[in-house]
């Protein structure tokens, strides 16, 4: 599986343009941005605040558009839906209809996903993510943790060849953090790209096995587990790259 | 169907131009083709308040619903008397023989009021030209309104009949009043007012037989107790002066 | 997956949606008991009984469910932006046209559901006055959902390019009591000249003319076969170019 690419990031610029009364601010978020994402990898992106990790992700979704380069998913522009079926997304804080049951939700994603005989994927996904006693309570009484949990559940439903979670342990507490870990090496063990943003660089130094260093949108860094493991970890690489 | 495909970067623009040209033409074609049935805004006439509900009839699409609220006020304005005693409580026997004449300056305003907001308001025209011919006596506004629905129904029956009625009236002729109205008062939404009226002229032009129907009529199909309590007495009346045949 | 499919996903779910919302409890509870209290006003009327409770239950009708709808279609799509679940419904392969066509039918589904609803209990009502089916209603009513259609299609398209709900919601309620003012536009347009006129007759052509589709107020006059294809034409062209005009938009819209 190794060498086959599943995402392509080439020369990337993407600029926020922020329209005030008589003129346009605009911030550059990306700046020749070059990646190469491959089939089983779990990729990490480590960056300060606002150093464009959320950006990333959100063009690896077809959520936003970049302003030059190229961006292929298994060979497909993201803004296709042949190249969302692909992909299976955890965007940062996720948000969930609040009148709505965790069963009731992941059937309407499993329909929007195209999922036939979706029930059995439904239960054994609610069975994965540990929300198995919680499905008749309503998403408005859900925790934070549980929310993270739904939105794990909801991303890998469909079985997607690459997996984007954009600070998918933000916020949780640290039995739920070593769970959501287990999880996501359990997805990589079957087969799926994972491709991770996270501020905490422990994490990403336990389950990666490369990660970007961004800063102010360009990648300062690539560091692969082998480097982190000499360095004496990513934290020592990090903070040396950054500052 | 694939909506990426009708809307792809290279169609979306052609898409976009063609469903404006449709837009276009479509609103063109009948904006052309409309026609005016209502009275403009310039023909109709404020009576004391109504401007504000006026535009909200206007601009809601609401005549029909405003000319029945303006209705419902005329037959209020009407079933009191004049020194402010309702139909519907107890009056003295003066009041109630005055009741139906006096001078209600306003009561022309207010009908006119009504056809302008919905001149296809028939009952409320035939009520009101009626009360101004045969109650009121002012046979010329009760013309002028039946002229005033008229511009907007030309073949409408009930007020060509009305008009003759009227003109008999001032010829002074209550039999051939009496027989002018018959017709009107066989139809089902006849004004209760109209039917009474014509039950009186026929008991005046020595028609009992009509005038018994009649009162019969409403007494068993009006809704509005001070009609049917009067039919019932009128009745009451003529079978005790032996004149229901 | 086929495009018609995600659309009713999108329609089914927006539609459980607005029907589970508080306020269309409020509203439903509120028109029934508007459509009632309108029993009064129609005992009032004595003898015309029968004409004032079906054109107050129509016109009460007509405004409650206008105010619902044009809040929701100015709610339902910007919301879903604010609140960032529409990340989780476009990262699927859900076209954002399909997306956007799916919402429209799904708030045409709602007008159709609360004229339905209302209109059923104020038939109930009526029987239960004694009174017959009443003259034309269906058409009255189906030209009614029609023109809730125009003003909810249009309210979707200001979603886009207004900066407010408040704006929208303002703006649709200008366009729908303008709407209503065809007729006495037209009658200016033939007593005005030059620039005046002008602005007129383009304030003619691109305001929905709503009059077309208010049966409610002339079903004595009644609609010929001419009337109903024009109805039914005028409706597909705005739905159309608002849709489209919408999904341009749409197309470009980052998140």
């Amino acid at each position: 599986m190794k060498n086959e690419i599943i995402a392509k990031f080439s020369n990337i610029y993407k600029t926020y343009k922020t329209k005030k009364f008589c003129a346009t601010r605009e911030s550059a978020a990306l700046v020749n941005f070059s990646f190469d994402m491959e089939k089983g990898e779990i990729v990490g992106l480590l960056g300060l605040n606002g150093a464009g990790k959320t950006t990333i992700m959100k063009l690896l979704a077809g959520l936003i558009f970049q302003d030059s380069g190229e961006i292929l998913i298994d060979g497909i522009k993201p803004i296709l839906p042949e190249a969302k079926q692909k992909i299976g997304f955890l965007p940062e804080l996720p948000y969930f209809y609040p009148y709505m049951t965790c069963v009731e939700i992941l059937t309407y994603y499993a329909k929007l996903s195209g999922l036939e005989n979706y029930d059995d994927k439904i239960g054994k996904v609610i069975g994965k993510v540990g929300l198995v006693e919680h499905t008749s309570k309503k998403i408005s009484e859900y925790s934070k943790g549980m929310m993270q949990r739904l939105g794990l559940a909801q991303a890998v439903l469909h079985e997607p060849e690459l997996l984007i979670l954009d600070e998918p342990v933000s916020g949780l507490d640290p039995l739920a953090i070593h769970e959501v870990r287990n999880l996501i090496a359990g997805i990589n063990k079957s087969g799926t790209t994972v491709f991770l943003s996270s501020h905490s660089i422990s994490e990403l130094e336990k389950i990666c096995n490369r990660v970007i260093i961004l800063s102010r949108g360009e990648i300062v860094k690539t560091v692969s587990s082998d480097d982190w493991k000499i360095a004496g970890g990513l934290e020592e690489i990090f903070i040396r790259t950054v500052k | 169907m694939k909506f990426n495909a009708i809307l792809s970067i290279k169609n979306r623009y052609a898409f976009v131009a063609i469903s404006g040209i449709i837009f276009l033409a479509t609103s063109f074609h009948i904006g052309q083709n409309y026609k005016l049935f209502f009275p403009p805004p310039s023909h109709i006439k404020a009576f004391k308040t109504s401007t504000a509900g006026d535009i909200l009839a206007l601009n809601l699409g609401m005549r029909r619903l405003f000319a029945d609220l303006w209705f419902v006020r005329l037959m209020q304005y009407y079933g009191t008397t004049e020194d402010g005693v309702s139909i519907y409580k107890p009056m003295s026997k003066d009041q109630a023989e005055a009741y139906g004449s006096g001078r209600y300056p306003d009561f022309f305003s207010m009908a006119e009021h009504i056809i302008q907001l919905d001149p296809y308001f028939k009952n409320a025209v035939l009520y009101s030209a009626a009360c101004l011919a045969f109650n009121l006596n002012k046979p010329e506004s009760a013309i002028k309104l039946l002229n005033l629905a008229l511009e907007y129904l030309p073949k409408e029956w009930k007020y060509l009949t009305m008009l003759a009625a009227i003109g008999y009236s001032k010829a002074e002729n209550p039999t051939k009043v009496a027989s002018s109205l018959m017709p009107l008062i066989k139809e089902s939404d006849c004004p209760v007012m109209v039917k009474q009226l014509v039950a009186f002229l026929n008991k005046k032009a020595g028609n009992y037989a009509n005038a018994y129907k009649i009162y019969l009529n409403i007494a068993e199909t009006s809704k509005d107790k001070y009609y049917v309590e009067n039919a019932m007495k009128e009745l009451q009346k003529m079978r005790f002066e032996n004149k229901s045949r | 997956m086929n495009n018609i499919k995600v659309v009713l996903t999108v329609a089914h779910h927006s539609l459980r949606e607005y029907c589970k919302n508080k306020l269309f409890a409020i509203l439903i509870i509120f028109s029934l008991f508007s459509i009632y209290a309108s029993l009064l006003v129609g005992i009032m009327a004595v003898d015309q009984e029968y004409r004032v409770l079906t054109d107050f239950g129509l016109g009460l009708m007509e405004l409650l469910a206008f105010v619902y709808i044009v809040y929701m279609s100015a709610v339902s799509i910007t919301e879903e932006f604010k609140l960032k679940t529409i990340y989780l419904v476009l990262s699927r392969p859900v076209s954002k046209n399909a997306y956007l066509l799916g919402r429209i039918i799904s708030l045409f589904a709602l007008a159709a559901v609360i004229l339905a609803f209302a209109g059923s209990f104020q038939l109930l009502l009526l029987k239960f006055r004694g009174f017959d089916y009443p003259l034309l209603y269906h058409k009255i009513i189906l030209l009614m959902w029609m023109k809730l259609a125009i003003i909810c299609s249009i309210t979707v398209f200001l979603s886009f390019i207004s900066t407010s709900v408040i704006t929208t919601v303002i703006i649709s309620i200008m366009l729908w009591t303008l709407g209503h003012f065809a007729p006495e536009t037209k009658f200016m347009i033939e007593k005005t000249q030059g620039l005046s006129q002008i602005f007129l007759k383009s304030s003619f052509f691109l305001i929905p003319n709503f009059q077309i589709y208010n049966l409610k107020d002339s079903y004595d006059i009644g609609l010929s076969a001419y009337d109903n294809f024009k109805a039914v034409t005028y409706l597909f062209a705005w739905v159309l170019a608002t849709f489209s005009f919408s999904a341009f938009i749409f197309r470009k819209k980052e998140f």
